[in-house]
This record gives structure tokens, C-alpha cells and sequence, in this order.
């Protein structure tokens, strides 16, 4: 709840647009969830499977893309409809020597800002 | 152009809050939160640590959907059912759920303006109790009746 309270703050203090934000465990399953008024149903999901991928694939989305392009590969490969190819967003959560335990997802900005809110949630998480 | 009435992420954070402090004051078991819209789509949510993912997370969110969609309490819901002799399956949605926990929201012309979940007590009656305290806070803001 820290976590969206925090970024709730930041994206309001910034006056940026609504945004969904949303964080979930390691297995990629929902923990909290926010929806700003005017966020489009849209958003809501595209930030809980930007979330969900960076838990699953234990990684940051910027990341996650860079491994795909350079690959040559795409998300669907995977099978998995829940998983995104967008690379800002989208952050995995860490702690102690690198567990993963979830990732962090927005959505209704700019990709940078969508960005720079997910890290607000994470360092709220890692108390970073 | 029609005007309606939307639920708010302010109205859904301030009964999400109120629950979540109900359940540290009455320390039990950790608890699920949903809050959805009049379209069934989830305005705010909140996962204690330790919650029953398979069962809480779900229970949550079907509860406060059950609420918004048959527009009344869960526990209503299953006596209406219970009455009719029907189960959920003769509903043709499998999203729905008889668990006490689930509360309607309505404005003071009636509108409903979603449904509150609350799922991780032992049973429906005390995850009621708890989502309760997030009605009384929406009504003490004149958000609900």
C-alpha cells in the first residue's frame, strides 16, 4: 500500500496523467492495484501485464525487449497472452542477493514517465 | 449526452484504508480488498502479506464484482439464490460468488456506483464485517447510502 501511496504522490506532485499502476508478486499474481479517475480499461491491463512480465521473465521490460530484439525474437514465442513487448513500465522487484518477489507496472503516460513512476513503486518496495 | 455518476480511485482508496485499519484493529487472519466500478472493473486492490492467493485474491474480487453486477450484498445474493433454488452455474457466470463479503455501492439515487470485496477471514460473516467499515467511510464522506 506504501508503494501506491507513493506513486499515487509522485504522478499527482508531477501532475502527470492518470495512470494505473499495479504491483504483483513473483508469480506474477496481483498484490495491489490502483486506477486513477480516467484511466481507460486500456491501461489497466497493459500496466498488469507489463507487471506481470517483469515478474515472470525476472526482468525489466527495457531489458527484456533489448533480449528480444537482440534475439530476433518475439513475445509471442512464449504463448503466454499476458506477456508484453513494450520496454518502459514495467519493473521487476528484487531483494537480498537478486529473488525475485515481483514486479511493479504502469501505464497512461509517456513511456518515460510511466517509467520513472514504476521506480518510485519500486524503490518504495525496497525501501530504496 | 448522458451524465452518470463514477466511482473514484479517492472513494476507493478511502474504503480500501478503512478496511485494512478495521482488520489491524480486530487482528485476524490477513485480508484481500477489492474495489470495482459499475462496469466490474477494478477501481483499487490491496493483497495483505501472507493472504491465500488462490482462494482470497479470487474471493476478493468475485465478491465485489458479485455486488456490482447483481446490484445487491453477496449474502442477499445467496439467500435470493438459495430461494429461487438456483446455483451459480444457472447464472452463466462463473465470476459470481455467494460469500458474505461482497457489499453493493449505491449514491442517493439509487445508481450503483460498484461493489466492495473482502476475502481472508475464515468465513463470510467477518469478511462482511470488515467491508462494512469501508461503507461506513464512503457514507461518512457522502459518497454512498
Amino acid at each position: 500500500m506504501a508503494a501506491i501511496d507513493g506513486m499515487l504522490a509522485s504522478v499527482r506532485a508531477q501532475s502527470l496523467p492518470p495512470m494505473a499502476l499495479v504491483i504483483v508478486d513473483q508469480y506474477g499474481d496481483l498484490m495491489a492495484l490502483a486506477c486513477m479517475d480516467g484511466v481507460t480499461p486500456f491501461m489497466r491491463d497493459y500496466a498488469t501485464k507489463k507487471a506481470y512480465t517483469a515478474a515472470h521473465m525476472g526482468a525489466d521490460l527495457a531489458d527484456f525487449a533489448a533480449r528480444l530484439k537482440a534475439q530476433g525474437g518475439s513475445v509471442t514465442e512464449y504463448a503466454d497472452s499476458m506477456l508484453v513487448g513494450a520496454s518502459r513500465g514495467g519493473l521487476v522487484v528484487r531483494v537480498g542477493a537478486g529473488l525475485v518477489v515481483g514486479g511493479v507496472g504502469v501505464s497512461g503516460g509517456t513511456p518515460d514517465q510511466d517509467d520513472a513512476i514504476a521506480r518510485v513503486g519500486v524503490a518504495t518496495l525496497t525501501g530504496g | 449526452m448522458r451524465m452518470r455518476q463514477v466511482l473514484g480511485l479517492d472513494e476507493a482508496m478511502l474504503a480500501v484504508k478503512a478496511i485494512l485499519a478495521e482488520n489491524e484493529a480486530s487482528p485476524g487472519r490477513p485480508i484481500a480488498v477489492a474495489v470495482i466500478d459499475d462496469h466490474g472493473d477494478l477501481v483499487a486492490f490491496v493483497c495483505e502479506a501472507g493472504v491465500n492467493p488462490a482462494l482470497a485474491r479470487q474471493n476478493a474480487l468475485r465478491k465485489a464484482y458479485t455486488s456490482a453486477c447483481m446490484r445487491m450484498d453477496t449474502m442477499a445474493f445467496a439467500d435470493r439464490f438459495d430461494g429461487l433454488k438456483r446455483t451459480i452455474a444457472d447464472s452463466g457466470n462463473l465470476n459470481f460468488t455467494s460469500g458474505g463479503g461482497g457489499l453493493v455501492l449505491k449514491n442517493s439515487e439509487g445508481l450503483i456506483l460498484g461493489g466492495i470485496g473482502v476475502s481472508g477471514r475464515p468465513d463470510g460473516a467477518e469478511d462482511e464485517a470488515l467491508a462494512q467499515a469501508g461503507l461506513r467511510a464512503l457514507r461518512a464522506a457522502g459518497a454512498v447510502v
